[in-house]
């Protein structure tokens, strides 16, 4: 009963995590908002983002965040190989994910719109790459924990840190929902 | 199966906000993508859409509004919810009054004398 009551706090506290980050991309989000126009002369949101890219990445994504909660379920169900499969789909989906993001953001820099370019480019970078940067730490801790899970099995502390990265994953993919509407649908409207 | 301790955490929470996701997100594209609608009423389509898959995937993927009593969980998503609208829109009305006053053409121009740009 105290180790339920332990890690319900620790959800609660997690939580409380994301709500804070939430306001820091809100943050990031109104920065683009406002700057989204000042090209400074260069091209806009128009000329430079591939619909059909952005949703091979947005579908990605979306599959990851179904997945980790897979894992999560048959972690519930006491089923070490099937919460590590899962866990793995999702590392991999998150790895395809990542390498297309900064695979964009090398062919943006390469045509010439560094986030140098213009007002507009500097903050489309700072919000998606932020979002990557959380993709990238999302992945690192899900290596850490398929490794300790190989090594000691479900134990519950497993289990919790599984549902923090669940909480942590589908929160990233949330911010993504967003992402996707303003700064791509819109931005080609 | 549903786990005493995580209520909502079960197959079926799992493939409706799966299919609820997807279905939004394509249908979201398909009006950009295919020019289905014109301006506003697009915007306003593809807002409702981010906002109702936001709302899926908080309730199915996140479990939000799942916990007993006292919510705490929901009780500090409304707040942050709250902080986050004064941002955006608080941003975005006072940006946009500035604009009003000083156009993008003053601007860069203001930029480029401060940075000593040469056109």
């Amino acid at each position: 009963m105290a180790e339920h009551h332990n890690s319900e706090k620790n959800i609660f506290g997690f939580w409380v995590y994301l709500m804070t980050d939430l306001i820091m991309f809100a943050v990031l989000f109104a920065t683009y908002a406002v700057l989204r126009n000042q090209t400074f002369g260069g091209p806009g949101p128009k000329e430079i983002f591939n619909l059909p890219y952005v949703l091979v990445e947005t579908l990605i994504l979306l599959t990851s965040s179904f997945t980790v909660g897979l894992s999560l379920l048959a972690a519930h169900k006491n089923s070490k190989t099937q919460a590590l499969v899962w866990l793995g789909v999702t590392f991999l989906l998150g790895v395809a994910f990542l390498t297309l993001e900064i695979s964009e953001f090398r062919q943006l820099i390469l045509e010439g719109h560094s986030f140098q370019s213009s007002a507009f480019l500097s903050s489309y970078f700072a919000l998606v790459g932020t979002h990557g940067l959380h993709i990238f730490a999302g992945l690192v801790w899900m290596g850490i924990l398929v490794y300790k899970i190989l090594v000691s099995g479900l134990s519950q502390g497993s289990v919790r840190k599984l549902t923090l990265l669940s909480l942590f994953w589908h929160f990233l993919d949330l911010v993504w929902i967003f992402i996707f509407t303003i700064v791509y649908l819109m931005g080609v409207i | 199966m549903e786990v005493a301790n995580h209520p909502g955490v079960n197959l079926k929470n799992y493939l409706i906000g799966f299919t609820g996701s997807l279905a939004l997100t394509l249908a979201s594209y398909f009006v950009v993508a295919n020019h289905l609608l014109s301006n506003p009423l697009a915007i306003l389509t593809i807002f409702s859409f981010a906002f109702l898959q936001f709302s899926v995937q908080l309730i199915f993927f996140l479990h939000l509004g799942k916990e007993t009593n006292p919510r705490w969980k929901l009780a500090i998503f409304l707040y942050t919810a709250s902080i986050v609208l004064l941002v955006m829109l608080g941003s975005l009305w006072i940006m946009s009054h500035l604009s009003y006053h000083l156009n993008s053409h003053q601007i860069n121009n203001y930029i480029m004398r401060d940075e000593q740009f040469k056109k």
